[in-house]
């Protein structure tokens, strides 16, 4: 049975990956950004702004707030808009975005606020400049977090990517969720759930291993 | 040469700086003493504007840092060095990038920096560690680095912000060596905020000794030990020079007990002989200490005074016109 389905499950792990791809690089492209841009504006940075501030935090607040489920029906509309078709991965991967984007947005942010305030403020009396400060000081001082915090952005992803079956998204939770929950065969779901297993433990593997490698508080 | 010109700063309801004036002569080494909290720490950051006076001037060469625009204090910022209690390197950079990041700020090309970097961590014994990371290092190491990377742009000030605090005393001792050396042979001027009265002692010409946000006290440093004036000054030179005699001795004293400060080249002993032959006492020498401050020596001896009432106040005047200071501990019971 589970042999004749190979081909499915070549199938899902593609669809899972595409998205999983779009969604990612979408993520780090403005999620990155946008932490630093939340980051400098807070109050004692150097781009200090509290309205901008404020707005910016209550619109990834709101986004964040709203379950992925709605988000994907809410999105449908610009799926279409911007492809032309609301269904399959790749206008699955529009929500995908959108879920992704402010949650490391706001773990990039996290990772800028564990760096020491004092090595800013050494790069400043250097006479550095914010955007040098960003590039030379910020971005490589945070990385180790930045990457764990992607880790975590990625799995997350990956289990929203289970439900973007709805809109025909396709992807290994979709397979497990129409061969194992509909249609009652159990093996499909077993076989998906332990390949969602290995998949979750290499991308932390990975993640945890390219972090510690950015990191160099404790290099002997 | 640097002006501070009734500086004050104000954080909500805390008056950090009290209308603070203060000048520093190029080629100095001036020290900040005081407590934690008594506005050092802002006001030499103030110096190189991390931090902006509520009021005042701040005025380094002519040029009044205050007023200036941020890419203008970018700039000037290059000619001030700055050294950290916590020293504050980027950790995901060697120490050569850390030094080398100071230079690219000032837009410094690599070729310059190829050659300039060497140099810096050769003058600051580090030649052997340009590939290593900060954690790797040492304290004093890394506060070698901090000075690397704050010389890099052949700065004409060094601000030190509690430089030593964080090192035993051994590096601290290595560290004090190699901030004279800077001062004297790059003529580099020096101005360091501290808590501890020996650095003071070890390195500084001049010293400000604050209290709640003021300078209490000024001056020369051999002056400052040899006649504190403000009780502050008095325990902060106490922590370095002074006597304590035993309870004990004091109790069971049989004469008066002076305690006489010399300066410089007083001849101390003999001036103690002399009065023992020309007025009708004996003294006898309870305790002494003489301390270098920039090898000019200061020296301190309690004496006991023995003998009939009216010699002792005889030679007990005598003293105190040829000493630097007579103070008179205990008299005979």
């Amino acid at each position: 049975m589970l042999v004749n389905m190979a081909d499915e499950f070549v199938q899902a792990f593609i669809e899972t990956g595409w998205m999983l791809g779009i969604a990612t690089f979408f993520s780090i492209a403005v999620g990155v950004p946008l932490g630093v841009f939340l980051f400098v504006t807070s109050e004692g940075m150097f781009w200090q702004n509290r309205i901008v501030q404020s707005i910016a935090g209550t619109t990834i607040n709101i986004i964040r707030s709203l379950p992925y489920i709605i988000l994907l029906v809410l999105l449908i509309p610009l799926a279409k808009a911007l492809l032309g078709t609301s269904t399959g991965p790749t206008a699955a991967s529009v929500s995908l975005v959108f879920a992704g984007i402010p949650f490391y947005a706001r773990l990039v942010e996290s990772a800028l606020r564990e760096v020491d305030r004092g090595v800013i403020e050494a790069a400043e009396s250097c006479g550095a400049s914010p955007w040098r400060i960003i590039w030379d000081v910020l971005l490589p001082e945070a990385k180790s977090g930045m990457i764990a915090g992607l880790t975590v952005t990625v799995i997350s992803l990956l289990g929203y990517s289970a439900m973007a079956g709805m809109i025909g998204g396709g992807g290994i939770g979709d397979l497990a969720i129409r061969y194992g929950y509909h249609r009652f065969q159990q093996e499909v779901m077993i076989a998906t759930v332990i390949i969602l297993i290995i998949v979750v433990q290499l991308i932390q593997s990975v993640g945890d291993r390219l972090s510690k490698k950015a990191n160099k508080m404790n290099v002997t | 040469m640097i002006e501070v010109r009734q500086v004050t700063k104000r954080y909500g309801n805390v008056l950090a700086l009290d209308d603070v004036s203060v000048t520093i002569e190029r080629g100095d080494i001036f020290g900040m003493i005081g407590y934690s909290g008594a506005g050092k720490s802002t006001l030499l950051r103030c110096l190189n504007g991390l931090e902006q006076p509520t009021s005042g001037e701040v005025i380094i060469d002519g040029i009044d840092i205050t007023k200036v625009s941020k890419r203008a204090l970018r700039q000037i910022r290059q000619k001030i060095g700055m050294i950290f209690q916590h020293f504050h390197l980027i950790q995901t950079k060697t120490v050569y990038q850390n030094v080398a990041f100071s230079m690219k700020v000032a837009g410094k090309s690599t070729a310059e920096i190829a050659e300039r970097v060497p140099e810096l961590l050769h003058l600051v014994g580090l030649s052997d560690r340009a590939n290593h990371y900060p954690a790797q290092l040492s304290g004093g190491q890394k506060q070698r680095v901090g000075i690397a990377r704050a010389l890099a742009n052949n700065p004409d000030i060094l601000l030190c912000d509690e430089a030593t605090s964080a090192l035993d005393p051994t590096t601290t001792a290595s560290i004090l060596q190699l901030l004279k050396k800077i001062n004297e042979e790059l003529d580099i001027t020096i101005i360091l905020i501290t808590h501890e009265m020996e650095v003071v002692q070890t390195i500084c010409h001049r010293v400000a000794v604050m209290e709640d946000g003021k300078i209490v006290e000024e001056g020369d440093v051999y002056h400052i030990f040899a006649s504190p004036e403000q009780p502050l000054t008095k325990q902060f030179v106490d922590t370095v020079h002074s006597l304590t005699l035993p309870p004990r001795l004091l109790e069971e004293r049989t004469g008066d007990i002076l305690q006489l400060t010399f300066r410089g080249d007083d001849a101390e002993q003999a001036i103690i002989s002399k009065a023992a032959t020309r007025f009708a006492v004996d003294l006898n020498i309870l305790h002494g200490q003489i301390t270098y401050i920039q090898d000019r020596a200061l020296g301190t001896l309690i004496v006991e005074l023995l003998g009939e009432p009216k010699e002792r106040k005889r030679a007990s005047a005598w003293l105190t016109e040829r000493t630097n200071r007579l103070e008179v501990l205990g008299y005979a019971s």
